[in-house]
């Protein structure tokens, strides 16, 4: 919801900005650092000084480039955390010198900084992605910044956090209210604005959605040094259109197995067979270990800017393991961050959406609450050992206990032709069988008195 | 809301019910077959090798399963109809 929510908030909203810009003088700063990476040579530099980040997103941070600079698709924003947890991360690009949101990005995120180096600055540091449309760069004034918020357990151990535009050849000059001078690039440190607060939206109806959950699983074993399975998953983009389709999509993988060699190199890619042909859409990644655990967090950018005309997709996640013995490796849940309609939301309710209202009211009336049926759940635990329904469990308990694991009384010894003879034959009487009980559950079915 | 009064009507009386079954004391086999069908269950892993008896006892739990099913219904019938005037 908050991932669309803030999708939504393309559109303008100058009267609702004006008060809420006044954040911008709520300075709630520590001592953190900002790392911004010279797109020319690649090297990173540390800027000291950064605003704290701290634990909610009441008080979102951030930086802005001074007016004239040509910032286009900056695509890409790397935070590291000393400490290992997971956040959500908004951030937003605003036109400052008109006042609206030119583009909003979140995702979801597992972070540390077990690895942080200057030199090395990607190893294990998190990022996300956010693109702004090409024609902004290029046409408009782009006196534009750049803010970022997080939540969830961040607290003010953010240490770095530079952005990297990959298709930027022009050397990236950042503005300091603070006149930070004596480094090469200038940077802002002053706090930023939130936006999100009374903003209206073209798309409220994305308001009432709630993300919907899929899962599948994937299971490999054995030893291997390398190895590479596909997962196929399936992607409804139909419910969509043009305007409500979300920027992006957040796709996490949550795996349970063991990898031997935690520095394993996990290659993921997202390939989309798309209407006009193309596929293959490598997707950013992200991933982590936990206790033995291996979580990636995959993000699909970039829907709307590419105009892709899909509407349900087989999507395949394509993961390639190698550097490290994988052993039993199971993808326990893929889940996506796609919203669906929930009709029985509660719509906003206003003078100029009085439909919102009548909705509401018959959502009040007639759909019954879940507690109301969670109720039912523990009935049947208080009598299932009691008379009549107690004879029905021990019989159950009992007839399950004859296929535990219990100590064979004896043992056969080795049968000649096992897999060739008697294997084949008992499969052919498993089926057999159930093909005998399911002829006379049938006929008895016919002579059922119902 | 209506739908929630309504269900919860539905709620009470089965609880009502519930609750004085749960009086009663619990249900407990005879020592005598647990101890048979663990000597049984010994047998079975045992023989399993070249008879799928574990499908018969996949067959025999549906049946009782099926059994159980409708013999609930049957329970839940013949109470439905001790209602006055439903035949």
């Amino acid at each position: 919801m908050m991932l669309l929510s803030r999708v939504s908030m393309k559109s303008k909203n100058h009267s609702l900005f004006l008060p809420i810009i006044a954040l911008f003088f709520l300075p709630t700063l520590t001592h953190a650092s900002i790392l911004f990476e010279n797109a020319l040579d690649n090297t990173a530099v540390i800027y000291d000084g950064f605003t704290n980040i701290d634990n909610n997103l009441s008080n979102t941070q951030g930086f802005s480039f001074f007016n004239g600079v040509s910032i286009q698709n900056v695509s890409r924003v790397y935070i590291s955390l000393c400490q290992e947890a997971v956040v959500d991360v908004e951030g937003y690009h605003v036109d400052i010198t008109n006042e609206e949101i030119i583009a909003v990005s979140s995702g979801h995120f597992l972070v540390d900084c077990s690895a942080v180096s200057t030199s090395t600055p990607l190893v294990n540091w998190s990022w996300f992605d956010f693109s702004i449309p090409q024609t902004i760069g290029t046409a408009g004034p782009v006196d534009t910044g750049f803010f970022v918020d997080f939540e969830a357990g961040v607290g003010s151990n953010l240490n770095y956090f530079y952005f990297d535009n990959p298709s930027e050849t022009g050397l990236y000059n950042i503005r300091s209210d603070d006149e930070f001078n004596d480094f090469a690039h200038q940077v802002t440190i002053r706090p930023a604005i939130r936006l999100d607060s009374g903003i209206s939206t073209t798309s409220p109806q994305i308001l009432q959605q709630q993300f919907n959950t899929r899962f599948t699983d994937v299971s490999i074993s054995g030893s291997s040094s390398t190895v590479t399975f596909d997962i196929d998953y399936i992607l409804d983009l139909s419910e969509y259109t043009n305007d409500t389709r979300p920027d992006f999509i957040n796709i996490n993988v949550l795996a349970d197995g063991f990898l031997s060699d935690q520095q394993v190199d996990v290659q993921k890619r997202l390939i989309l067979p798309l209407t006009d042909g193309a596929n293959n859409k490598v997707i950013v990644s992200n991933h982590e270990y936990i206790d033995g655990n291996y979580i990636a967090f995959l993000n699909f950018w970039n829907l709307n800017t590419d105009n892709l005309t899909f509407s349900r997709s087989n999507v395949t996640v394509e993961f390639e393991i190698s550097g490290g013995v994988v052993d039993n490796f199971t993808i326990t849940q893929l889940t996506d961050g796609l919203a669906v309609q929930d009709d029985t939301a509660y719509r906003d309710c206003s003078f100029t959406e009085i439909y919102g209202c009548f909705v509401n009211a018959l959502i009040f009336v007639f759909v019954p609450d879940e507690d109301t049926f969670s109720q039912f759940t523990g009935l049947y635990t208080v009598i299932e050992n009691k008379p009549p329904f107690g004879y029905n469990t021990a019989v159950k308990n009992a007839l399950l206990g004859l296929n535990s694991s219990t100590t064979a009384a004896f043992s056969l010894s080795t049968i000649p032709f096992q897999d060739d003879i008697f294997d084949p034959f008992k499969s052919i009487m498993i089926i057999g069988l159930w093909v005998v009980y399911a002829l006379f559950f049938m006929s008895r079915l016919d002579k059922l008195d119902i | 809301m209506i739908f929630d009064y309504i269900i919860g009507i539905i709620y009470n009386i089965i609880a009502f019910i519930v609750n004085l079954i749960a009086v009663l004391d619990d249900v407990t086999l005879p020592a005598d077959i647990e101890n048979s069908l663990n000597s049984v269950s010994g047998y079975i892993n045992g023989i399993t090798t070249i008879f799928p008896i574990l499908t018969l006892l996949d067959i025999l739990f549906f049946e009782l399963l099926f059994i159980g099913a409708y013999f609930f219904y049957k329970l839940v019938r013949w109470t439905y109809q001790k209602i006055p005037f439903i035949n």
